[in-house]
C-alpha cells in the first residue's frame, strides 16, 4: 500500500476539482458525500501504508519519487533542484493520520452542520482543496514542496474563514489572517533561501534525507560562516547562519501556528464555518509550524540558542493567550485562544529538545480540541447560531450526547488522567524540567507551563459551566404571543424543525429553545471523544511510571526516534532521564494545579462563591486588560496599520497626482501641437503643390537676394 | 557618306545657352503652373514630366557649355527615376481610379487632419 502513497493526496484533490465543476450539479448532499468519501478514502490508504511501513524498518523513510520538479542543465550536467516526492517517516505517519482521520470526521460532521448553507459545493470544495495542501505539506520530501503545501493550507485558510464573505466581519477577519500569515510566511521564505545558499539543497537535514550536509567538515557552519557583525560589535562577532536560518524558519512558524507576537489572526479566524475552526483553526493547519520544527530540528541543534527562542516564545504564548481565555464570552473565542495556548505548549516541548513530546502533544490536541469545536458548532447550531456563554446554561439536559462528549474533551485539555492531555501536556512539562537542569531559563519556562495549567483548567471548567450547567439564560422557545405574531411558524413546525435539525445559519426563528444535534454531527463527537479518552494510552509502555518506557524513553519517543532523534555532529546532549520519584512529583503538581484551577472556577460558576461580580469589581483594571485582549490589536492598529494606511493614502495622492500627472501631461502636450499643425494637412494635393512652390520660391528668393 | 546632292543650309554654329535656359524655365513654369491649376491626375503628372524635363533641358545645355559629362550623366538619373515614378504613380492612380471611380486630385482628400 505505501506505493499508493501518491493518492492520500490525490484524492481529496480528485474531489476538490470535481466539486469545483459539478458541485452545483451534484447537489446536496451528494457534493458533501464524495467530499467525504475522498478524504475517508484517503485515510484508508493512509493507515494502510503506515500499517505496512510501520511493519518493516522505520529507520529509513519511505520515498516515492513523483517526478523532477525544477532543474537546470541538461542531459548528464542536468542537476535536480527539487523533486515533487512523498516520504513517509514515523514522523510524517503520526501527521497524516491525524489530518486524514479528524479530517475525515469533520468532513462527515460538516455534511450535518452546513446541510443548509446554500454554498454548499464550494464549501466542500474548499475543505477538500485544504485537506489534500495540509497532505503536501505533511508527506513533501523537501522544503520546497512543503512551502507549496504551507502556502496553499494558508489560502484555503483564508478562503474558509471568508466563507460567508458576505459578513464583513469575516471578509475582514479572512484579510487578517491573510495578511498576519505573509508576514510569517516571509520569515520561511528568506529561510529557504538561506538553506539554499548556505547548504545547497533542499532536502531536510539529517542522516534519512541529505546526509552530511550538516557534518560541516571544514567547520564552516560552527566556525563562523553567517553575517559579519565586527564593524557593529567589535572583531570577530559573527552571528551564525545556523541561527539566522533556525530564527526565520521559526517566524514562519510563528504566523502560521498563531505564537506571539503573530498569534492575533487565529481568535478572528473563529468568523469562519465551525468545522473549519475545528479543522483548520485547531487540530491541523495550524500545527503546521510544530511540524515544519520537528522536521528542521537538526537544524534547531546545531543552534540552541534558536531553540531556547522556540520555547521561551512557547512558553509566553501559552500563559498570555490564557489569561485572555480567562475572560472571554464567546465560546468560540475561549477555544480559539485555548488554542494559542496550547500550541504555546507544543512550542516549549520542541524548544526543551523532546521533539516526540511536541508531536505527541499536537496529536493528542488534534483530538479533543476537534472535539471540543465540533462541540461547540454543536451547542452554536442547537442555540441557533447562539455563541455567547452568557446567554447558555443547563444545556446538559438537552443535548446529552454533545455535553457528555464535551465533558471528556474537557478532562482531556485540562490534563485530568488517564485522558489524552494528561499524558502529552505532563510529557511536555517534564522534558522541560528536565531541560532546566541544565538551563534555568527552563524552570522558569517550566513554571510558566505550570501556571498555565490551572488557568487552562480555570478556564475550560468556567466555559463548560456557564454552558453545560446551572440555569438555561437564553431566549425561551416562543411565547404564544410569537407564535401568533407569526402564523408560518405554528408550534407543530417548530417542533417538526426541532428534528429536522433546520439550519443553523438561516432562519432562528424556526427553533424552539436548544435541542440536539442530528446522528451526523454525533457520530463524529463520539468517535473524537473515544480518541481522546485513548489517544494518549496508545503509544504507551508499561505501568509505572506510566509514561515512562525503556531508557527513560516513553514509547511516543522511541517511535518516532527515526525521524526526531537522528543528531546531527556537534548537537547539543541531553542529560539522561530525571529520577522517577521526580517525574512522579511533576505529575502529582501539574494535576493538582489543574485541579485547583476547576475547583476555582467551580466555586465561582457552580457554588456562586465568591460570586464572579464581585471579583471583577475588585479587580477591575486587570479584568478591563483581559476582557480587551490586553490591547493587542489595538497596539498593532495603532504601531502598524494606522501608519500603513497613511502612507498608503500619501501614496495614493503621489500617485494620482504627480506620476499620472506627468503621464496626462506629456499626451496633453503632444496633442495640444497636433491640434495647432492638424490644420496644415488638408488632403488636397494642388494645396500641397502651391505649398512646394511657394517654398522653393521662397528658397531660391532668399539665395538670390540674400544681402 | 555619300555626298548630299544639295548643300546642307547654313546654320549658326551654336545655339547660345541663354536660349536654352529660357525655353526651360518657359516649360519648367508651364509644368509648374499645370500641376497647380489642373484637376486631373492624370494631366499632373504629365506636368511633373514636363518639370523634369525643363531641368533635363538646362542641365544639358550646361554640360554642354561647360564640356563635362555630368550634367548629361545627371540627366540619365533623373529619366530614370522619372521612368520608375511613372511606374509607381501610374499604378496609385489606377487604383484609386479602380476604388473611387474618379482620377480627379480633389476627390482624393481622404488625408485630411
Amino acid at each position: 500500500m505505501t506505493d499508493l502513497l501518491w493518492l492520500v493526496p490525490a484524492l481529496p484533490l480528485a474531489g476538490s476539482v470535481v466539486n469545483l465543476f459539478f458541485g452545483r450539479r451534484l447537489g446536496n448532499p451528494l457534493a458533501g458525500m464524495l467530499a467525504c468519501g475522498a478524504v475517508s478514502a484517503s485515510f484508508v490508504i493512509a493507515a494502510l501504508a503506515v500499517l505496512q511501513y510501520t511493519a518493516g524498518d522505520t529507520t529509513h523513510p519511505f520515498q516515492q519519487h513523483l517526478f523532477p520538479w525544477i532543474a537546470w542543465g541538461t542531459g548528464r550536467t542536468e542537476t535536480t533542484v527539487a523533486e515533487a516526492g512523498l516520504m513517509l517517516d514515523p514522523l510524517a505517519c503520526v501527521m497524516v493520520l491525524v489530518v486524514t482521520g479528524v479530517g475525515s470526521l469533520i468532513h462527515l460532521y460538516s455534511l450535518g452542520y452546513m446541510a443548509h448553507d446554500e454554498s454548499y459545493p464550494r464549501f466542500f470544495t474548499y475543505l477538500n482543496l485544504f485537506t489534500f495542501s495540509m497532505l503536501t505539506l505533511v508527506l513533501a520530501n523537501n522544503f520546497l514542496l512543503m512551502f507549496v503545501g504551507w502556502e496553499l493550507v494558508g489560502l484555503c485558510s483564508y478562503l474558509l474563514i471568508g466563507f460567508w464573505f458576505t459578513r464583513p466581519s469575516a471578509a475582514s477577519a479572512g484579510k487578517k489572517a491573510f495578511v498576519v500569515n505573509r508576514v510569517g510566511d516571509w520569515g520561511f521564505l528568506i529561510g529557504l533561501f538561506l538553506i539554499w545558499a548556505t547548504f545547497g539543497t533542499f532536502q531536510f537535514f539529517g542522516e534519512n534525507h541529505a546526509p552530511g550536509v550538516l557534518d560541516d567538515p571544514g567547520g564552516v557552519l560552527k566556525g563562523g560562516a553567517g553575517l559579519d557583525l565586527s564593524w557593529l560589535f567589535g572583531e570577530g562577532v559573527v552571528f551564525p547562519v545556523t541561527l539566522a536560518i533556525a530564527l526565520l524558519l521559526f517566524v514562519g512558524a510563528t504566523g502560521k501556528s498563531a505564537q506571539v507576537p503573530l498569534y492575533v489572526w487565529l481568535p478572528d479566524a473563529m468568523e469562519g464555518p465551525t468545522p473549519v475552526s475545528a479543522l483548520i483553526h485547531a487540530a491541523t493547519m495550524v500545527t503546521a509550524g510544530v511540524y515544519m520544527v520537528a522536521r528542521a530540528h537538526s537544524l534547531y541543534e546545531l543552534a540552541p540558542e534558536a531553540l531556547t527562542v522556540v520555547a521561551a516564545i512557547g512558553a509566553i504564548t501559552a500563559i498570555f493567550a490564557a489569561t485572555i481565555a480567562l475572560v472571554q464570552n464567546d465560546i468560540k473565542r475561549v477555544l480559539a485562544y485555548s488554542t494559542v495556548s496550547q500550541l504555546g505548549y507544543m512550542f516549549l516541548g520542541l524548544g526543551a529538545g523532546a521533539y516526540a513530546s511536541g508531536i505527541f502533544h499536537l496529536m493528542t490536541h488534534a483530538f479533543f480540541k476537534a472535539l471540543l469545536f465540533l462541540g461547540a458548532g454543536s451547542v452554536i447550531h442547537g442555540l441557533s447560531d447562539e455563541q455567547d456563554l452568557r446567554n447558555m446554561g443547563g444545556l446538559f439536559k438537552y443535548m446529552r450526547v454533545t455535553a457528555i462528549t464535551f465533558l471528556i474533551g474537557w478532562l482531556a485539555i485540562i490534563g485530568i488522567p488517564p485522558f489524552a492531555g494528561f499524558f502529552s501536556k505532563d510529557l511536555i512539562l517534564a522534558k522541560t524540567f528536565e531541560r532546566g537542569q541544565e538551563d534555568p531559563v527552563f524552570l522558569v519556562l517550566y513554571l510558566l507551563g505550570l501556571i498555565t495549567v490551572g488557568l487552562t483548567a480555570f478556564y475550560m471548567s468556567r466555559l463548560v459551566l456557564l454552558a453545560f450547567f446551572g440555569r438555561y439564560r437564553g431566549a425561551e422557545a416562543h411565547t404564544p404571543a410569537e407564535a401568533a405574531a407569526a402564523p408560518e411558524h405554528e408550534p407543530v413546525a417548530a417542533a417538526a424543525a426541532h428534528d429536522a435539525h433546520a439550519d443553523a445559519h438561516g432562519d432562528a426563528a424556526a427553533h424552539a429553545g436548544p435541542h440536539e444535534s442530528p446522528a451526523t454531527m454525533l457520530i463524529p463527537l463520539v468517535m473524537l471523544a473515544f480518541l481522546s479518552v485513548v489517544g494518549g494510552l496508545i503509544p504507551l509502555s508499561g505501568l509505572p511510571p506510566f509514561i515512562f518506557g525503556e531508557h527513560g524513553e516513553t514509547q511516543v519517543e522511541q517511535f518516532l526516534a527515526p525521524s526526531l532523534s537522528a543528531h546531527a555532529a556537534g548537537a547539543v546532549e541531553h542529560v539522561a532521564a530525571l529520577d522517577p520519584m521526580i517525574e512522579w512529583g511533576l505529575t502529582l503538581a501539574s494535576v493538582g494545579v489543574a485541579v485547583l484551577g476547576a475547583l476555582f472556577a467551580a466555586a465561582l460558576y457552580l457554588a456562586g462563591r465568591p460570586r464572579p461580580a464581585d471579583l471583577i469589581d475588585t479587580f477591575r483594571t486587570p479584568y478591563r486588560w483581559l476582557i480587551n485582549k490586553w490591547y493587542v490589536d489595538e497596539l498593532y492598529q495603532a504601531l502598524i496599520a494606522h501608519p500603513g494606511a497613511r502612507l498608503a493614502s500619501f501614496l495614493s495622492a503621489f500617485d494620482l497626482g504627480v506620476v499620472d500627472g506627468a503621464v496626462n501631461g506629456v499626451a496633453r502636450l503632444a496633442r495640444g501641437t497636433g491640434g495647432l499643425l492638424r490644420g496644415l494637412q488638408s488632403g488636397y494635393v494642388r494645396g500641397y503643390a502651391v505649398t512646394f512652390v511657394v517654398g522653393a520660391f521662397a528658397v531660391l528668393a532668399y539665395w538670390a537676394f540674400r544681402p | 557618306m555619300p555626298a548630299l546632292p544639295f548643300p546642307l543650309p547654313e546654320i549658326p554654329a551654336t545655339v547660345p545657352t541663354e536660349a536654352y535656359l529660357i525655353l526651360s524655365g518657359i516649360l519648367f513654369a508651364l509644368g509648374c503652373t499645370g500641376v497647380i491649376l489642373r484637376k486631373s491626375a492624370l494631366t499632373i503628372f504629365m506636368s511633373i514630366e514636363l518639370m523634369l524635363n525643363a531641368v533635363n533641358l538646362s542641365f544639358v545645355a550646361f554640360a554642354r557649355q561647360l564640356g563635362q559629362f555630368d550634367g548629361q550623366i545627371f540627366v540619365f538619373f533623373v529619366m530614370a527615376v522619372a521612368a520608375a515614378e511613372v511606374a509607381v504613380g501610374l499604378a496609385i492612380i489606377i487604383d484609386i481610379f479602380r476604388s473611387r471611380c474618379t482620377a480627379d486630385i480633389d476627390d482624393v482628400s481622404w488625408l485630411k487632419g
